[in-house]
């Protein structure tokens, strides 16, 4: 080894070894393409050993896959996985720190799958990590047609750039032709761009996202051409955002030094959603209350605002997938008995406020449907309304210690029968990514979620429970739980009102 | 700060086990299941060397953990992966494991017509077993591979047993034939 070469070592810990030596293959590529060289071995017979050489720097990584077979981890990865596991964590060997969270995914961007991992990007976001999502943008449904992504994951970004002045990025690969091939599109080459640049950035011992200014700019422009492209297949509308907007972004981003802002005081919206009492008249055009699929006295409710012009939907259809009857019998009875355990034990008070029939869902050739409204978002102006509209559905509660807040406000509402599940995928990744796109870390709207079919003993019960990675998310991004029968959860106090 | 192992996992006995193949001349990996990832297909060679897609799983398809090809003797090995070899003994995962070594296998012997698999659809099928040693015994490896053998109607005389094990800090794996007990030089 020469006097003036410099050398670093790095740890990059995966899912699986696969991806993480998928990465270090992929760095290598650029490594090469930039004059460089690597050789890799496998210590222990097994684990991937790459040594990068570039200039006067050796850059040695090792890989680490699956999580759950090392120890000790990192206490800023423990941090981490607790929000979740992201794909692909890389750390600084000599002070444990981590430089960049990825997550990668060839799952078909379809349905709920891009937002399934929604929940990772924010806890990366909410922990103070940099965080990449690699994405198809195209992929292959089962009835053989070609889908494009789910706008969420890249609104979310931007939000959480915006307003926490960390790198949130997602990119793209494969196009129209080449759907799920991720040699196709600008996304692949550009992350690994980026974690070259930051390997050699933390060996040279300055900030890591030195000179990588121009990719990231490009990244967020791509994020954004996303957006404007395929908003509207999804969202009624979007909001205008400012142009210069996204200048400021990078530089921020940049200009941070370690990519961690300093200075979370003054949180700002990307872009601004507009009230209902703002919407253009071909916006409100669009707005009109639809049919339920099943009766639910608080869904019917927030519809009839709609027509009132006291909110508004956002998201253009829902789906209705039937569930099996063997099944629904199982979780009804389930989520009865929850309930009916914690009315005895705790709150006598609420009393066969919640019960689920079978007889109540609508029938289907092929079970049974559990949607309630015909959409799972509205957006309020004002709280008080949506409080009204609680005390309307279910008038033997009492709501009145809330219609003093005032704020614009978000409901979003999921039908899932099956206890536990809306502690899983795909709720907790929805909620973070409606949540955060609306303003929540801004503390831009109140964010309010209901779960029509579900009992509140199982957020009770579970309300300190820290390994609850679904509850975590909502204590930091709702505000209150209402759960079947209108029975709510204040999410701050931990208080049922 | 370096971190220790404290538990072989089925990915982490099965990617030990892959370094090896991808070291031999002889045998090459078909397919691999990891959790996510560009890896979701099954692929081959065709005559030129040139790599191609036989086969692109569902996203809800139930998969093997590896297939293993081996041109020159005409071998193609469907292996299900499990961390212990309790796990492979259970009732439901082995019905699971014959229906789908079944299926894959009648599948594949219908290529013939497929540029990258062609030739190989005439090879010989056999289903492994891959898992990392614990405390099983060689009577309870027999038992367990004879009731996989009743469960599949397919031409196939024994089960591939990969056991992967770890010596002086070394992850290494060792191959045999359940019943005739034949070890296998399969790459090590």
């Amino acid at each position: 080894m020469s006097k003036s070469q410099k050398v670093a070592e790095f740890n990059l810990w995966a899912d699986s070894f696969h991806e993480g030596e998928w990465a270090c293959t992929n760095i290598a590529r650029e490594i090469e393409s930039q004059g460089g060289s690597f050789v890799v071995q496998y210590d222990q017979g097994f684990i991937p050993a790459f040594r990068f050489k570039i200039n006067n720097l050796e850059i040695r990584v090792h890989v680490y896959g699956n999580y759950g077979s090392w120890s000790p981890k990192p206490k800023s990865l423990e941090n981490l996985l607790s929000w979740g596991k992201p794909d692909l964590v890389l750390i600084n060997d000599s002070n444990d720190e981590i430089l960049i969270a990825v997550e990668e995914t060839a799952a078909t961007p379809t349905g709920n799958q891009a937002l399934q991992r929604c929940e990772r990007q924010f806890g990366s976001a909410i922990e103070g990590f940099p965080f990449w999502y690699l994405i198809s943008e195209f992929g292959l449904h089962s009835d053989g047609g070609v889908r494009r992504d789910s706008v969420w994951p890249s609104l979310m970004g931007l939000e959480i750039m915006t307003s926490l002045e960390i790198p949130s990025i997602v990119l793209h690969y494969s196009d129209l032709e080449n759907p799920e091939d991720y040699e196709r599109g600008k996304g692949m080459k550009s992350l690994f761009r980026i974690m070259m640049g930051v390997l050699i950035n933390s060996t040279n011992g300055v900030e890591p996202m030195r000179g990588l200014e121009e990719e990231l700019q490009s990244q967020i422009e791509e994020m954004t051409k996303f957006i404007d492209f395929t908003a509207t297949n999804s969202l009624y509308f979007l909001p205008e955002s400012e142009s210069t907007k996204k200048e400021d972004l990078t530089k921020k981003l940049c200009t941070t030094g370690d990519l961690r802002s300093l200075h979370r005081k003054d949180r700002e919206n990307y872009l601004n959603w507009p009230l209902a009492c703002e919407l253009t008249a071909l916006q409100q055009g669009e707005q009109r209350s639809r049919d339920l699929k099943k009766q639910d006295p608080f869904a019917r409710e927030l519809e009839k605002s709609i027509d009132k012009g006291q909110s508004y939907g956002i998201i253009r259809g829902s789906g209705s997938k039937p569930q099996k009857e063997a099944q629904m019998k199982t979780w009804i009875s389930q989520q009865n008995s929850i309930q009916m355990t914690w009315e005895k034990e705790v709150d006598s008070k609420y009393e066969e406020a919640f019960r689920l029939h079978l007889k109540d869902f609508p029938k289907s050739p092929t079970g049974y449907h559990v949607i309630t409204a015909p959409r799972i978002l509205y957006l309020f102006d004002d709280f008080s309304k949506v409080i009204n509209c609680l005390s309307r559905s279910f008038p033997v509660l009492n709501y009145k210690s809330l219609l003093n807040i005032d704020s614009p406000s978000l409901v979003y509402i999921s039908n899932s029968v099956k206890p536990g599940r809306i502690f899983g995928d795909p709720y907790t990744g929805q909620i973070a990514a409606y949540a955060t796109s609306f303003g929540a870390l801004s503390k831009g709207r109140k964010v309010i979620v209901y779960f029509p079919h579900q009992s509140v003993a199982q957020a009770v019960n579970n309300f300190d429970n820290a390994s609850n990675k679904g509850l975590r998310i909502m204590k930091e991004l709702t505000d209150y739980l209402v759960f079947g029968g209108g029975i709510t959860l204040d999410m701050k106090t931990g208080e049922i009102l | 700060m370096k971190p220790k192992l404290v538990s072989i996992s089925e990915e982490i006995v099965r990617w030990s086990f892959e370094i090896s193949v991808n070291r031999s001349d002889d045998w090459f990996i078909a397919f691999t299941n990891p959790t996510a990832g560009p890896w979701k297909r099954i692929t081959a060679p065709d005559s030129n060397g040139k790599k191609g897609e036989i086969h692109r799983f569902e996203i809800d398809e139930t998969r093997p953990d590896l297939i293993l090809v081996n041109d020159k003797t005409q071998l193609v090995l469907i292996i299900e992966a499990k961390t212990t070899f309790n796990d492979l003994q259970k009732p439901a995962q082995l019905a699971k494991t014959c229906q789908l070594f079944e299926s894959l296998t009648l599948r594949l012997r219908n290529m013939s017509n497929n540029n990258f698999w062609g030739l190989r659809s005439k090879y010989e099928y056999s289903l492994g077993l891959l898992w990392s040693s614990g405390d099983e015994s060689k009577s309870q490896i027999s038992k367990t591979c004879q009731d996989y053998l009743k469960n599949i109607t397919a031409p196939t005389k024994d089960i591939i047993c990969i056991q992967g094990y770890l010596e002086n800090d070394l992850l290494k794996s060792k191959a045999y034939k359940a019943i005739s007990g034949e070890i296998l030089k399969l790459p090590n």
